[in-house]
């Protein structure tokens, strides 16, 4: 059961009935922009803050395909005062998760959002995704019929297949399409009060609504990501552990950074790898020659991802961004995910679920992890 | 601390050359013990497996 409303759009296609929900939130003036995945010049497809209802046509919510995460778009656009408008954001459920982790952290302000999450089947890669585009069909659509069918897609990106959250945890609003009669309609569930107020903007009624049928959808979805993600921790134990498969892992790697520009929970102004410890005299470099016999240039590959680990991991959504923005194959992903889902059970925390739920590391219990902080010698 | 050692054990990576203990200001005799311990510790450890290659 949820509190909700259906919003039929018979004979049209999916992105279609969204456009119409886009155009009348922004036509009744519910909402004065929208921040939602839009196709931009090419055909890729890019988050677009949205506030003519005439141009709502090149909206692509169903579009598989995810080149950043939005939730690191908000924190720029709200960072140093949030909108003066009312502006709902449209996400798929890992940028939901990693907005409420920064809600958290005080770098995104809900003032005048909306959070509207949507159903995610999963995403493409850049260059799969391009060469679907080139097919007759609509490569969303596709794969929407597909899941809904009880399908997986193995092309879809790795951290897609093996995410657990088909539906976000948490959102004012969900858009549900899976396990549903998705040709027909689909799901505005109210998730909060402003939510509610959303739907009875548009002049709709909120009522009970049963979902049996969604929920066995999704709950047998989520199972088999549940294994594809067993699998995947696996493998990451069998081909990176230890320190001689780790560094060869990490060898390709140049720190260029992109993984942690694009992370959206890496969040820190100050990065300490942009700080002077990291602007070394050449002596310093000498030094650490001289102790080792040689040291690689630039150094500190391993440093910076465990710095990086140790920072973020109980707030990692899993949203493989860091892999997608690695210029040289580095499993960085296989890394952060096997490391933060160790950290997150530790601490039984799932970033993203909960906006009320402290953040461990900043909440004091006066006694915890006894087992782990006992001195062993 | 409990974020750092679960991180090393799932890279494979020695956790247990990480220590952590509390020592106030005051207390020097036991700051002495401690970085003993330590040292006797890392001894029967023996040489960082890290120490030589090249990509850290
Ligand atoms: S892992 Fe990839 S993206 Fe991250 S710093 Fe290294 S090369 Fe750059
Ligand atoms: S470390 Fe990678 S997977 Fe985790 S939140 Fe950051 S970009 Fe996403």
């Amino acid at each position: 059961m949820a509190r909700g409303v259906f919003r039929e759009y018979k004979g049209k296609g999916l992105e279609e009935g969204l456009q119409e929900l886009w155009r009348e939130l922004l036509e009744r003036d519910v909402v004065q922009a929208i921040l939602l995945p839009m196709e931009v010049e090419g055909g890729l497809v890019a988050p677009g803050l949205l506030t003519d209802a005439a141009r709502i046509g090149e909206s692509r919510v169903v579009s598989p395909y995810m080149p950043v995460n939005t939730a690191r778009v908000l924190q720029m656009m709200t960072k140093t005062m949030p909108p003066s408008e009312k502006v709902a954001v449209v996400l798929c459920p890992c940028e939901a998760r990693a907005l409420v982790e920064l809600v958290k952290l005080k770098q995104i302000s809900q003032e005048n959002l909306i959070v509207i999450a949507f159903d995610c089947p999963g995403t493409y890669a850049v260059d799969d995704y391009k060469k679907l585009l080139e097919g007759k069909e609509d490569p969303g659509e596709l794969l929407v019929e597909k899941v809904n069918k009880g399908g997986e897609d193995a092309q879809l990106r790795e951290a897609c297949r093996t995410c657990p959250y088909p539906s976000a945890p948490w959102a004012d609003i969900r858009i549900g399409f899976l396990g549903l009669d998705y040709k027909k309609r689909f799901l505005l569930e109210a998730l909060t009060e402003k939510g509610e107020e959303l739907i009875t903007g548009l002049g709709m009624e909120i009522a009970d609504v049963p979902l049996k049928e969604r929920e066995a959808l999704l709950d047998k979805l989520v199972a088999q990501r549940k294994k594809a993600q067993e699998q995947l921790l696996k493998e990451q134990q069998e081909q990176l552990k230890g320190p001689d498969k780790l560094l060869a892992a990490l060898s390709s790697c140049i720190r260029c950074h992109n993984c942690m520009t694009v992370c959206p929970v890496c969040y820190c102004k100050e990065c300490f790898f942009k700080s002077p410890t990291f602007e070394m005299e050449a002596d310093r470099y000498l030094g650490l020659a001289h102790k080792r016999g040689a040291t690689r240039m630039p150094s500190d590959m391993l440093l910076f991802h465990l710095t990086r680990m140790a920072h973020m991991a109980h707030a990692c959504v899993q949203c493989g961004m860091c892999e997608e923005a690695c210029p040289m194959g580095v499993p960085v992903f296989r890394l952060f995910k096997a490391t933060s889902a160790k950290v997150q059970d530790l601490f039984n925390y799932e970033p993203g679920k909960d906006i009320e739920e402290e953040i461990p590391i900043s909440a004091f219990r006066e006694e915890e992890l006894d087992k782990i902080q006992e001195p062993k010698i | 601390m409990g974020i750092i050692k679960t991180i090393l054990d799932v890279l494979g990576l020695d956790s247990d050359r990480v220590y952590l203990t509390w020592i106030s200001a005051s207390e020097g005799p036991q700051f002495a013990e401690w970085a003993k311990r330590i040292e006797e510790d890392i001894k029967k450890k023996g040489k960082n497996p890290l120490g030589g290659l090249l990509t850290t």
